[in-house]
């Protein structure tokens, strides 16, 4: 719980990855910085030797970066906002890139061994701000529109497995994904990896079209019910029933405002 | 209190209304080689063959399982080479990738017991896998507007390629070049699967360095554990590595 947001967050390894004798290469971060919430998720990439440590890199680099950005930040108004997501898209991945360069050179490892996407959320309301890289998607809540996908996964289920786009890209740039909405009132955010995207994202002919009513009304109720465990989500993407439905590392972050 | 009890069997929390029909097709060929050194080569004691057919009953109970959870959207073919020239051993035994031909969901896969005897063509079982899969995912796509993710070849062998008369073929060559296209325009991934006795050198052109695997026994229940794994979407060729680096020749 933050100062304005009741946050519930959850995140498990998948089968493919337990049968392989992998540890979950997701990662999650979530903090409240004057006033703002930032919530940051990464999926390490599969076919990347550190992508767990590259997920957890991205994740706090992120945070780090918009802690020290949005002090002096105080958007107002669209294209405000819209500033400060690329601002803090693009120091994120400057340091990343910085960073995983640092940390390959001196393992005699390549930059890509620390391949991950990122998806990277600043909420206050009514502003949401989002950059991603990659295949993670974000779904609002708000009185009277209802659900929305604010970032929808990249080629739906027609995406090839593992051809999402990765960081650290070969240059600058990286394919950043960003979005602003204004959403005045705006009672719910999820932010999650594609291990769960088939589960709580309807398709129609392969591609993503609307979040799916009944599982985020229940899932919203949980992060904002004063008396749910800590780890109620993290069991619930740990169960069989979702073990059962998706073998991918899988991690969700719910916030509701108090 | 025990750490571990919040993931008690016994306490599974609540599905809350997960969506279980999206569906993105996939398609995994798993080609079995078949041939006379599968009944004079012994594994677990008797003969391969007959340790392979014992195994796969045991096997092909867990692949009906995943069939109804993670592995709801496979469907799989099965090609043998050997014994009888090379044959479609899944569904309905015919070499067609209409509806109710040779590709069955995951849930509903059975393999008749398995002979051996004859030659090695596992080139030209290669290539009707690969012109059974591209057949399917156009039948799939078109005539029932879904989406396919990308195929799968598992291929298990135990020898050098040879033509139907047993006689030493070097057209797995242009088979290379084949499979290297496959991967460049549809994705295709091969997992190559050399069991003792099989020409290392074919196997690594056809399957690439990353997608061979040297068994270094013919411990064949971690070959079809292997194979599972491999079926699963998420699941690269390092993953496959790593898993099994203590146990193989890599």
């Amino acid at each position: 719980v933050t100062a304005r947001w009741s946050v519930l967050a959850g995140s498990t390894s998948g089968a493919a990855h337990d049968r392989a004798g992998v540890s979950s290469q997701d990662a999650f971060a979530v903090e409240e910085i004057g006033g703002t919430l930032v919530v940051a998720v990464a999926d390490g990439a599969g076919s990347a030797a550190f992508a767990a440590t590259g997920a957890a890199l991205v994740v706090s680099l992120a945070v780090r970066e918009l802690a020290r950005l949005l002090p002096a930040s105080r958007p107002a108004d669209q294209a405000q906002w819209a500033s400060l997501v690329r601002a803090g898209a693009d120091r994120t991945l400057y340091r990343f890139r910085g960073a995983v360069a640092g940390l390959a050179r001196g393992a005699g490892l390549q930059p890509q061994d620390f391949g991950t996407t990122v998806t990277v959320v600043l909420a206050r309301v009514p502003w949401v701000g989002v950059f991603a890289v990659g295949d993670g998607f974000v779904v609002t809540r708000a009185a009277g529109a209802g659900l929305d996908l604010l970032l929808a996964p990249p080629g739906g289920t027609a995406r090839a497995p593992g051809a999402t786009t990765l960081l650290p890209g070969r240059r600058r740039g990286d394919r950043t994904r960003r979005r602003v909405a204004r959403l005045p009132d705006l009672t719910g955010l999820a932010v999650g990896t594609d291990g769960l995207e088939t589960l709580v994202i309807e398709f129609a002919a392969a591609c993503p079209v609307r979040p799916a009513a009944e599982p985020f009304e229940r899932l919203f109720a949980m992060a904002g019910a004063a008396d749910t465990d800590d780890s109620a989500l993290t069991r619930m993407l740990a169960g069989r029933r979702v073990g059962e439905l998706s073998s991918d590392d899988r991690t969700l972050v719910l916030a509701v405002p108090r | 209190m025990n750490p571990y009890a919040m993931f008690d069997d016994d306490e599974e929390p609540d599905d809350p209304g997960f969506v279980t029909d999206t569906h993105r097709r996939r398609f995994v060929a798993l080609l079995i080689d078949t041939s006379q050194s599968m009944g004079t080569t012994r594994a677990d004691g008797i003969p391969a063959i007959d340790a392979l057919n014992r195994r796969i009953g045991d096997w092909l109970p867990k692949v009906r399982a995943e069939g109804r959870g993670a592995l709801r959207d496979v469907e799989f073919v099965v090609i043998t080479f050997g014994a009888g020239g090379v044959l479609v051993a899944s569904g309905s035994g015919e070499p067609s990738a209409e509806d109710g031909g040779a590709f069955v969901p995951a849930d509903r896969l059975h393999i008749g017991e398995l002979a051996a005897g004859g030659a090695t063509p596992m080139v030209d079982a290669v290539d009707l896998a690969l012109d059974l899969l591209e057949e399917r995912r156009q039948r799939v796509q078109q005539v029932h507007g879904q989406q396919t993710g990308s195929p799968r070849l598992i291929l298990v062998g135990d020898g050098e390629p040879t033509d139907f008369e047993g006689n030493p073929t070097e057209d797995w060559r242009r088979l290379a070049k084949r499979l290297e296209r496959a991967r460049k325009q549809l994705r295709t991934r091969l997992f190559a699967f050399g069991v003792p006795g099989v020409d290392d050198d074919v196997m690594r052109a056809l399957a690439t360095d990353s997608g061979y695997f040297r068994l270094a026994d013919f411990d064949l229940k971690k070959l079809l554990d292997l194979v599972l794994v491999a079926t699963a979407e998420q699941t690269d060729f390092e993953d496959v590595r790593k898993l099994f680096a203590e146990d193989y020749e890599l």
